[in-house]
């Protein structure tokens, strides 16, 4: 073949420049410590390591869940312990007060004992995490107990503040409903009130009734007793989709929050209850359908009436409270359990995950060291051959 | 014979060797200019010799000078070029788009994505918390931020191509007029005794660099010049007649080539235009360009809508129903327009975190959630799953263009060798000519100082 001098210097200088690009290239895999710098690189890798990063990030918000949810259990859980020893103090002193040797006086100072407990009782009821109520179920913006019995009442009706319906509307009736609920009407099909339809919830809206109700006359029946009145001035206020009323309904007794679990996820499409509500720790919708404020305030009536039959009666109660309460603590640490779980589980994906992302994008640092001075070799070489290009000519020896 | 006609063979072989000794010259001088065909002069031996008449005259000249080229390796070369140069742009392109998707090094758009989710999974946490509203709204807005500017960085480089397309039409006019203006000096210098070696270079040089820039078929005349068509068969040049390209944007902001040739009816030639750096640039802009573009908007579009809808069903913190999260105010612009609902933007509060309106934080939990859900894909993969596809494609187009590349590269770098072989210069090989017509002329002049000695010698006798 004939090798001309365009050719000999073009093949060193492309010879050159590919064993650059080799050893640039493993000089960013070792700089970088990855072995996928861009797309390009391993397309199929790259897809990889961007759906488990996501899997990771995934990771994280589900322990901040948890981590959040583990301070509300934990917090509730000392909230009832403190409200147990409440109770065994209670129960102490109503068997003392029992017995033959208890005269009115000393049930006159008990009685006073145990409005004390009744105090302390509703202390630890109505406890926060943070700004939120422990106990209040999804109410927990506002105090759940009150330390004297309330009547069963049906809170004055709520309209969203961006309502189109400029109209009025009014709660009225009375509530028959044995647990606190919150109503709520979403209007499904705007205009006049004649035209308008509704649907109506028993859970503040977390489920609907599923069929458009009318809205005509303008006095709708929620349930329980519980109804909504609008007043459209006249037909001169219309609605429109959306609107939003509600209404809170109170049963009879100390309790006003509801019975709503709250939870978070923990896990892809797991999610986690977190709270005991107080409906279940301290109210006849219990397991043991004790109402531990009932039962203390019974106590202390009885013991104020030197009442014996009465408090001995209570003295039963008291060990249902306590049964109900122990049970409540049990879920609190079922709960904790199923958290402690769920997070040893992630530590495990998480490290699968880790495992899997540094065999994707992680360059064998060995393997890249002994490539490195190849291609240095191979590229020291390169420049010596290209420094000895001009040296055989003819030339040389013409002279 | 006479002597002093001896003094013509010398003078001939003196002219001759020295002739030589210029198309050597020419070489050397030549080695290394692009498309150079080596030159090699032909000498020839004139007269003859007659014993019986006792006259003899032999003599030399140059009969012609030789441009040696294989006009198949020629026409491979110019082949090669088009997928070359289509080659170039197309991995140069891709990998400018590379550059905006690629998310394999972390703060992209799915780092923002996940900013999103975990800011919605810690407004479940604590669903009346401000700080969690206002988190979540500017995780929202980096996200439509993010979405707004690959949106915008990929219709710059729609608009780039615009450009380049227009500058690369103007280019080939350019070069066909060039090739056009040699085909001319070609066809007179035919007609002349002088050869046109050195314009017949230029020309193949010209051709070569019109493959580059698009896919050409060309044909050489009976009569030297070349004729020049479109692989759809437009012509560009027949002989010294040619034709342009013109290049309008449409409505759409895309290119359309059209040719001047009557032989075209009407319309955009761009389905012709399938190689050299034109036929990338046309495919870049019609058909990977709009794809992502789709991508990307049809993330935005499904994002917001799958959102607002989860949304919609909550209640904010007033006790409103939910209105919807993100506003999308042109379809057509989806990822470029996307938004967070200005409601929201002005009052995070608006943003309806709770299933219920005794203020739960399950409804921020389900947007979350959302992030599991197969909304993309007819279904079959996540949001963010959609985008590590989209990240992926890109990378396998630039793998492939790479390879591509890398592949006809070898195959231009072998063809250009075998070119060199044939036609490049080869110092050692015209040094060694130089001292072989050097000999010659040295030859030729000491026989002219011998036919010198010669006359004297006669000259003498008659003294």
């Amino acid at each position: 073949m004939r090798i001309t001098e365009n050719m000999r210097f073009n093949t060193t200088v492309g010879y050159l420049f590919d064993t650059q690009t080799q050893y640039n290239s493993v000089m960013e895999k070792m700089a970088t410590q990855k072995n996928v710098n861009r797309a390009s690189d391993d397309p199929v890798a790259a897809t990889k390591i961007i759906e488990i990063r996501q899997g990771l990030a995934a990771n994280v918000q589900y322990r901040t869940n948890m981590n959040n949810a583990d301070a509300w259990v934990s917090s509730s859980e000392s909230k009832l312990s403190g409200a147990y020893d409440l109770i065994v103090n209670a129960q102490e002193l109503a068997l003392a007060q029992a017995t033959a040797t208890a005269d009115p006086t000393t049930r006159k100072i008990a009685a006073q004992n145990v409005q004390s407990l009744i105090d302390e009782m509703a202390s630890l009821a109505n406890a926060k995490q943070g700004d939120r109520y422990l106990f209040s179920g999804s109410r927990n913006d506002s105090e759940p107990f009150s330390t004297t019995p309330l009547s069963a009442q049906i809170e004055p009706a709520g309209a969203a503040p961006n309502n189109a319906f400029q109209g009025t509307v009014a709660s009225s009736g009375t509530y028959t409903g044995t647990e606190n609920q919150t109503y709520a009407l979403k209007i499904t099909q705007g205009g006049a009130l004649a035209a308008s339809t509704c649907q109506i919830s028993s859970d503040g809206g977390r489920t609907w009734n599923g069929a458009d109700l009318p809205m005509v006359g303008g006095d709708i029946v929620m349930g329980d007793g519980v109804h909504l009145t609008f007043n459209d001035a006249g037909g001169t206020k219309t609605f429109s989709k959306n609107d939003m009323f509600y209404v809170h309904a109170i049963s009879s007794g100390y309790y006003r929050g509801n019975n709503e679990p709250q939870s978070v996820t923990i896990n892809r499409g797991m999610s986690l209850a977190y709270n005991i509500t107080g409906a279940e720790a301290f109210t006849s919708l219990g397991s043991n359908g004790n109402d531990v404020f009932k039962t203390l305030n019974d106590l202390k009536d009885a013991l104020n009436n030197n009442d014996l039959p009465g408090i001995s009666d209570q003295i039963a109660n008291l060990k249902d409270a306590q049964n109900q309460i122990t049970l409540s603590q049990s879920q609190c640490g079922a709960k904790a359990n199923e958290i402690e779980l769920a997070k040893t589980n992630l530590s495990d994906v998480d490290e699968k995950l880790n495992a899997l992302l540094s065999g994707a994008q992680d360059a064998d640092m060995a393997d890249m060291a002994t490539k490195l001075s190849m291609k240095q070799l191979a590229l020291q070489a390169s420049y010596a051959m290209a420094a000895k290009i001009g040296d055989t000519s003819i030339l040389n020896f013409l002279k | 014979m006479s002597i002093s006609s001896l003094l013509f063979t010398a003078r001939d072989a003196l002219m001759s060797q020295q002739m030589a000794i210029d198309i050597t010259g020419g070489n050397i001088a030549n080695v290394n200019t692009p498309g150079y065909s080596r030159q090699r002069a032909e000498m020839k031996a004139l007269g003859g010799v007659d014993v019986r008449a006792g006259v003899s005259q032999v003599g030399v000249t140059i009969s012609q000078v030789d441009r040696i080229y294989d006009n198949y390796l020629d026409s491979q070369v110019i082949e090669q070029q088009q997928n070359m140069g289509y080659s170039d742009s197309m991995l140069q392109g891709l990998q400018n788009i590379q550059v905006l998707l690629d998310d394999t090094k972390g703060g992209g758009i799915n780092d923002q994505l996940n900013q999103f989710w975990a800011a919605l999974g810690n407004l479940s946490d604590t669903p009346s918390g401000k700080v969690e509203r206002s988190a979540l709204l500017s995780a929202a807005q980096n996200l439509t931020g993010s979405l707004a500017s690959y949106r915008q960085n990929l219709d710059t480089i729609n608009t780039d191509m615009n450009r380049n397309i227009a500058d690369i039409v103007s280019q080939i006019n350019g070069k066909v007029d060039e090739i056009k203006d040699l085909n001319a000096r070609i066809l007179s210098t035919a007609s002349d005794t002088g050869d046109a070696n050195v314009l017949l270079d230029k020309r193949t040089q010209a051709l070569k660099e019109l493959g580059t820039m698009v896919n050409i078929n060309h044909f050489e005349n009976p009569d030297d010049t070349v004729n020049i068509y479109l692989t759809n068969g437009a012509p560009l040049l027949q002989g010294v007649l040619s034709q342009t390209l013109s290049v309008s944007v449409n409505s759409s902001n895309q290119s359309d080539v059209y040719s001047s040739s009557l032989s075209v009816s009407g319309g955009s030639i761009n389905d012709a235009l399938t190689k050299g750096k034109l036929g990338a640039f046309i495919e870049l802009q019609g058909t990977v360009v709009p794809k992502y573009v789709n991508d990307i908007d049809d993330f935005a579009k499904s994002l917001a809508a799958r959102v607002n809808q989860v949304h919609s069903s909550g209640f904010d913190a007033y006790n409103n129903t939910g209105t919807d999260f993100f506003q999308i105010p042109d379809m057509n612009n989806a990822a470029g327009t996307i938004r967070v609902n200005p409601v929201i933007t002005a009052d995070v509060n608006r943003i309806a975190a709770a299933t219920s309106v005794t203020g739960d934080g399950e409804n921020a939990s389900k947007l979350a959630a959302v992030q599991d859900e197969l909304l993309m894909n007819s279904s079959t993969s996540t949001l963010n799953s959609f985008l590590a596809t989209v990240v992926g494609q890109i990378g396998n187009q630039v793998a492939n263009a790479q390879t591509d590349n890398d592949h006809q590269t070898i195959i231009t770098n072998h063809l250009d060798t075998q070119r060199e072989s044939v036609s490049g210069v080869s110092i050692d090989e015209e040094m060694i000519r130089l001292i072989k017509y050097q000999m010659g002329y040295n030859a030729a002049g000491k026989l002219a100082s011998v036919v010198n000695e010669l006359l004297d010698t006669l000259m003498g006798l008659v003294k």
